[in-house]
């Protein structure tokens, strides 16, 4: 039996995404044929094939039942590593900064397209973003993303989380899935909220700081999340949001095929109307926070470098350390 | 709103590029141009000059009719107490101290909101600074599901309509406090390192660090209600308990809560110290000045002896020598301890974004350069190997 599911579970491989399901029968029947030939010169009786027949194909309904359409929700950030403050003027410097692809959604892109090699469907990739999110976009058809949107409107600038997420539900609303992704957070806000709240607008559960994916089978999904102090198991009927940390995966390094993919994607772009969001809901005009003002850090100024030998070294801080009302056992 | 440039006094100086975090100023024809990159940031106006970048008010800008109405029937501080297992996370205290503060300068009472767990964990959150606890001691809340948190969060905030709700900004908090802000259209600011009340307007200023830390913002939610905040844990101070305080014990009935997902079981990472890393005390971190995963064993001595925690580096846990539980830093965990002893970490901006608002930073490095010792309060340079089985053995000696 295993050995049936291991060619089976191939057999969908080279089915790719590319509309197996109106081939998958014709295909099936043809692959099935070829095994009874085979088996035939074994001189082996045909009727008792007929049972692994019917598993055959009840094998190919249960994968092609399970196959899933995933949307990658992801966002170019500015290489925070990289931003730093003018403590004088208090403004950014950001000279130069590069901007790249939000880290933690590359791991949400990576665990979507792992999917999607085990069960076939389609993954499709949004941002919403600036006219030059589009090299983001390029970048997940590199990585192997079916298909890339822009969500992009003059009107969308200045979005707070709210604003943000109620955009990429009515993005997502006519679109058709079975799982989300979302990186953990973007790290130039570090919020961490807009996953779930796409989650609510949409009506559909989420689980965040998924770590693992357990089991995806019919409507449902099992993962691991990361809590506090160790991990839940958690089931979710389909469809579901996820948001993931980076220990889930290792995500891929664009392909040379990807890469020509990339350079030839013709980006969908879609604005405000194309989405059919509300104006008083997308952008400034929508968010219910604002920001008032930026600043520095402050920088602790009370360093002290302990002198002396090791031996010395090491006195001198547990000296230090007992002096603060820190409770040292 | 629309920020614009005065061609007349903009003198095509440059200083405004640089400026901008989102690289939304270009030069065109001599003059500054602002594209669509443009968020709203307001960075820019305090750097021209010229003052030739102006804030440009919409229609729509105009005080909506009625909302000083709406905002003042929102009243009284709200503190989400988060329960684990039915003990309740160190960090619901801290919010109540917080909480207290905020609701003295308010003139108005603070609540806390506790969904599971028994009266007698409602009960110490009133000793704890809060007036009234709203209880909910349905059986669905003893594992953590979003949607019925949500749902009964958010049906409370609408029938009894506080002005500000303040929530932990854990795993916990940070997942399922978002769906409320969604449901109820408000403002929801996250990992708060600082809460103050603005005198003249009473609302709620949210101070969090953004860009791994570089910078920090004052955030308002100026026109809608409540005023949302996720906190970092350990930042707020609490005060002190009294067994003593009266209060009000609310409990509260739950109705129709339904849940999509389902908490099957509950992991737990083996090891001797706290794994919460967020509400330690004392993390002792490592990094790839460890060398190797025994490396982390001797840290984990030194974190049993000091009843602390063990951190890494995300270089730690990409050699594989510690879970990805333990990593701090951007794309781990941010923590807050007492004291953070960096042990072999260079000290990478991403790492700093993870642990640079501790106490104190005791770095442990060979290297006399690396970048950690500028966040350092106490800086050792030696080697991990040598240093950290004299601190072990110091420290044993002294409890003999």
């Amino acid at each position: 039996m295993s050995g049936i599911m291991q060619w089976q579970w191939s057999y969908l491989k080279v089915q790719g995404n590319k509309g197996y399901n109106d081939k998958l029968n014709i295909k099936n029947q043809r692959a099935i044929d070829s095994r009874q030939k085979a088996v035939n010169s074994e001189q082996r009786d045909l009727e008792s094939l007929l049972p692994t027949a019917c598993c055959l194909l009840f094998i190919a309904c249960y994968f092609q039942e399970v196959a899933v359409n995933i949307i990658v929700c992801i966002k170019q950030v500015p290489d925070t590593a990289e931003v730093r403050i003018n403590p004088e003027t208090n403004t950014l410097v950001r000279e130069g900064v590069p901007s790249i692809i939000n880290p933690y959604d590359l791991h949400a892109l990576e665990a979507a397209l792992q999917i999607r090699e085990q069960t076939g469907g389609k993954v499709t990739v949004i941002t919403m973003g600036p006219p030059q999110a589009e090299n983001a976009l390029r970048e997940a058809v590199s990585m192997g993303a079916d298909e890339v949107r822009l969500i992009s409107d003059r009107a969308f600038a200045g979005a707070d989380t709210w604003a943000t997420s109620y955009t990429l539900y009515k993005a997502i609303e006519k679109m058709d899935y079975d799982i989300i992704f979302c990186g953990k957070q973007a790290i130039d806000g570090d919020t961490a909220q807009v996953g779930p709240e796409v989650a609510e607008f949409l009506n559909i559960p989420h689980i965040a700081y998924v770590r693992r994916i357990d089991e995806l089978a019919a409507g449902m999904i099992r993962v691991q999340r990361l809590m506090d102090d160790g991990y839940d198991v958690v089931e979710a009927s389909l469809p579901v949001l996820l948001t993931v940390v980076k220990e889930i995966n290792t995500p891929r390094f664009p392909s040379l095929k990807g890469k020509m993919a990339a350079k030839k994607t013709v980006i969908t772009r879609m604005d405000m109307s194309a989405i059919g969001a509300e104006e008083e809901n997308v952008g400034l005009k929508g968010s219910p926070t604002q920001v008032l003002n930026i600043f520095a850090p402050q920088v602790k100024s009370d360093r002290k470098m302990l002198q002396g030998s090791t031996e010395e070294q090491v006195a001198a801080l547990i000296k230090e350390l007992r002096g603060l009302k820190c409770s040292l056992q | 709103m629309l920020i614009t440039i005065n061609a007349e006094k903009c003198t095509g100086c440059r200083e405004c590029i640089e400026s901008c975090p989102y690289t939304s100023i270009e030069i065109k024809g001599g003059k500054a141009f602002i594209n669509e990159y443009c968020q709203f940031c307001r960075t820019c106006l305090s750097v021209c000059p010229e003052g030739a970048i102006v804030e440009i008010a919409e229609e729509g800008d105009k005080q909506k009719a009625g909302l000083s109405e709406y905002l003042a029937s929102y009243r009284g501080v709200w503190v989400f107490a988060e329960q684990r297992d039915g003990r309740i996370a160190s960090v619901a205290y801290e919010l109540l101290g917080a909480g207290r503060r905020l609701a003295g300068d308010l003139k108005t009472d603070l609540a806390a909101v506790l969904f599971g767990a028994d009266e007698a964990a409602a009960g110490e959150l009133i000793s704890w600074g809060a007036d009234k606890v709203y209880h909910c001691g349905d059986p669905i809340f003893e594992k953590f599901n979003d949607e019925p948190y949500a749902q009964m969060l958010t049906k409370l905030i609408k029938d009894y309509k506080p002005a500000i709700v303040l929530a932990g900004a854990t795993p916990l908090g940070r997942s399922f406090i978002p769906r409320v802000a969604a449901r109820l259209k408000t403002g929801l600011t996250a990992d708060c390192t600082a809460l103050e009340i603005d005198k003249k307007t009473g609302h709620l200023l949210q101070i969090r660090p953004a860009f791994g830390g570089n910078i920090m913002a004052t955030i308002l939610c100026p026109e809608n209600r409540p005023q949302i905040a996720t906190v970092r844990p350990r930042v707020m101070k609490r005060i002190e308990a009294d067994p003593g305080r009266k209060g009000e014990i609310i409990p509260v009935s739950s109705a129709n809560l339904t849940s999509r997902t389902k908490v099957i079981e509950t992991l737990k990472e083996n090891s001797e110290c706290r794994l919460n890393l967020q509400e330690a005390e004392i993390i002792v971190s490592g990094g790839r000045g460890m060398s190797n995963a025994k490396g982390f064993g001797m840290l984990e001595e030194l974190a049993v002896l000091l009843g602390g925690s063990v951190g890494a580096s995300r270089a730690a846990v990409d050699e594989g020598w510690i879970p990805y539980i333990h990593q701090v830093g951007q794309t781990g965990k941010t923590v807050c301890p007492k004291v953070y002893i960096a042990c072999g970490i260079s000290g990478a901006i991403q790492h700093l974004a993870g642990m640079q608002s501790s106490d104190i930073i005791v770095a442990i490095n060979k290297n006399p350069e690396a970048p950690i010792f500028n966040a350092a309060t106490y800086g050792i340079v030696g080697d991990v190997n040598e240093v950290i089985p004299l601190l072990i053995k110091k420290l044993k000696e002294e409890r003999q």
